[in-house]
């Protein structure tokens, strides 16, 4: 466990860790459509965003994992629960609800924009590479979005669900009851089998 | 003298699933023309398909492959994407269309050629 | 037959390939949709064993290598079923078809995955077990399934290696590690003999009479065990089968598969196919209305 190295975080990693970690979750919570999206098309799509978001958050743990004394799998998978800092929104459970995932995918990606633009703009000539490298690749997730959106938005349950959703993007603090259990199951194989490499 | 080779790769996208296997591959061919090797992964925006080289866009088509388009001619934008200006690979017809933004690696957008029927992999503009 | 139609058997056997807009005889029509389609099939319920381990990869790696396959799979899918679609059969029909228990995937999708285990050896030996029958169909008389099946097998070597290196990590690992191996090539060795299907003469089946395949059945199981057993041996796992040896002119002996066992699962009665077509059938339904506002757009 590297929770007690983590109560103290660099202040490089103070910003970069809660956005490593939304799209470490997002991206597991992602990968649940494949095999069963609506359309073959859209299982290839969210296992695509999926592998880009867990791409995007090992890229930033790489980065501060060094300063931290530890490596972007263990900050991956062995902090206890409570020191993950991503947002409730991101922990939410939404198969086999479309609109409402399509709906945070929508957010997402419109909230993501802004958080990136600024890391683009930040002195750190590392962080600010890594960050115009993440930017061009959410060109894809926007594009995916903005057609979904459109698809949808005369639908009565994707407007709801935007509504339903929209308050809880810039939410951080307590994690939802379901964090809990998508930590056990994520970390249920390396867990099993204590000191070994997978 | 020193045998050590130094080699910086750039992947096309950061969740690329295949980057262990590239790294590890370039290590071993490199240490069976006898050096040493350092590969370093590059996390920045440094790399743009724009310099995969002619030689290498044809390599891609010959696979079946077609190759990305420019940044510049705007590549990544969905107007273009849906456009005409995609060529099959098979049978250089631009009658094509996109079928999904998404292929089957991050890397690369699904097209379909309506004049020789044949489904087509775009590389997507990095 | 028609003399139009020998003459097409003598083309297509003589190595001829045919393209979608071409002539073809109605029995090669429908051999190569009932072939093709099933390839299809199988690639898409090949996700489902898969899937659920997704959630639990234990590294970084190992989690997009997993997802990327899975996706693979699915993609295989979607050009496998654009082509029996070409072919007169739409992509929908055959989702229905498969969903109903109408038509057939492989066996080896039938079974549960237990452990991570079960995940190396998926993606290591029932790959490889397909990637033999599908290098056959690069040679496939009908040439947009042969096209595919080039950038099939291209993808399917990718997953044999990131098969090969979970079974050597975990092989490489505690003993606990190497058990889990164990166990899972034990419970796979019976359905991954059985995946070539029946020894019948190459001669004798309608498959390879159209030039659908390019080779027997028995010829890929030889094939299998040639590249394969080897290396098993060679990681110190053994193989539950006492019979098993290489004779000295080269030929593999094995107890015979339980070709009951087979038939069994192929026509929908093993142990987890009720339960995965159910899946399927629930979150097809959950996710209709979706298609219901889509599809004048996506058709």
């Amino acid at each position: 466990m590297v929770s007690t190295v983590l109560r103290r975080v660099s202040a490089r990693a103070e910003p970069l860790l809660p956005i490593a970690d939304d799209e470490l979750i997002l991206g597991w919570r992602n990968s649940e459509w494949t095999g069963i999206a609506p359309f073959l098309e859209e299982d290839v799509a969210f296992s695509s965003i999926a592998q880009n978001e867990i791409g995007h958050a090992r890229a930033i743990y790489q980065l501060v994992a060094e300063e931290l004394g530890t490596t972007a799998d263990e900050l991956a998978f062995d902090r206890k629960p409570e020191d993950y800092r991503c947002s409730p929104f991101v922990e939410l459970r939404l198969v086999p609800d479309w609109a409402k995932t399509i709906a945070r995918h929508c957010l997402y990606e419109d909230a993501d924009q802004r958080r990136i633009q600024e890391l683009i703009e930040a002195d750190d000539p590392e962080v600010a590479g890594l960050a115009a490298k993440i930017d061009r690749e959410e060109v894809y997730h926007r594009m995916h979005a903005q057609m979904w959106f459109e698809r949808l938005e005369d639908e009565p349950q994707f407007q709801e669900a935007l509504e339903e959703l929209r308050p809880l993007v810039d939410q951080r603090g307590e994690h939802l009851p379901e964090f809990e259990h998508l930590w056990q199951e994520m970390t249920e194989v390396r867990r099993s089998v204590a000191g070994a490499t997978w | 003298m020193d045998s050590r080779v130094h080699v910086e790769f750039t992947p096309s996208f950061l969740g690329c699933p295949a980057l262990e296997v590239m790294r590890d591959q370039m290590a071993s061919r490199i240490r069976e023309l006898g050096a040493e090797p350092e590969v370093e992964v590059v996390l920045d925006d440094s790399w743009s398909t724009d310099r995969i080289t002619p030689e290498g866009r044809e390599k891609l088509r010959e696979s079946g492959f077609a190759p990305p388009a420019p940044r510049e001619a705007g590549g990544s934008q969905l107007v273009q994407l849906q456009s005409k200006a995609f060529k099959c690979p098979y049978c250089g017809s631009t009658e094509t269309r996109l079928e999904n933004i998404f292929g089957p690696t991050p890397c690369r957008s699904l097209r379909y050629c309506a004049s020789c029927r044949q489904p087509f992999e775009q590389f997507k503009t990095i | 037959m028609s003399a139009r139609e020998d003459e097409f058997l003598e083309y297509v056997q003589s190595g001829g390939q045919v393209e979608t807009t071409d002539w073809m005889p109605d029995d090669y029509r429908a051999k190569l949709i009932k072939f093709i389609e099933m390839h299809g099939n199988s690639e898409l319920m090949g996700v489902l064993p898969e899937r659920e381990w997704i959630l639990r990869a234990p590294t970084l790696q190992r989690k997009l290598a997993l997802t990327a396959k899975v996706q693979d799979e699915v993609g295989h899918s979607q050009l496998i079923y654009r082509v029996v679609s070409d072919l007169g059969k739409p992509r929908e029909h055959c989702l229905d078809d498969l969903i109903s228990g109408k038509s057939k995937f492989h066996n080896v999708f039938h079974y549960p995955t237990k452990t991570w285990g079960d995940v190396g050896v998926i993606a290591w030996l029932v790959d490889a077990a397909a990637i033999i029958s599908q290098k056959a169909l690069l040679k496939c008389s009908y040439a947009p399934y042969a096209r595919i099946m080039k950038k099939i097998c291209w993808e399917e070597s990718f997953h044999i290696l990131h098969g090969r290196d979970v079974i050597l990590t975990m092989m490489n690992g505690t003993d606990a590690q190497r058990e889990l191996v164990q166990e899972a090539l034990d419970r796979w060795w019976g359905p991954l003999m059985q995946f070539h299907g029946n020894p019948i003469p190459a001669e004798d089946d309608p498959m390879y009479i159209w030039r659908i395949k390019s080779q027997g059945n028995g010829e890929a199981r030889q094939q299998f065990l040639d590249g394969y057993v080897p290396q098993i041996w060679e990681l110190g796992l053994t193989v539950s089968d006492p019979k098993l040896r290489k004779n000295d002119d080269g030929v593999w002996e094995f107890s015979e598969p339980d070709w009951d066992e087979l038939k069994h699962v192929v026509t929908g009665h093993g142990p987890k196919t009720e339960e995965r077509l159910g899946l399927r059938r629930t979150t097809r339904g959950e996710t209709e209305w979706v298609r219901r506002v889509v599809l004048p757009e996506a058709a």
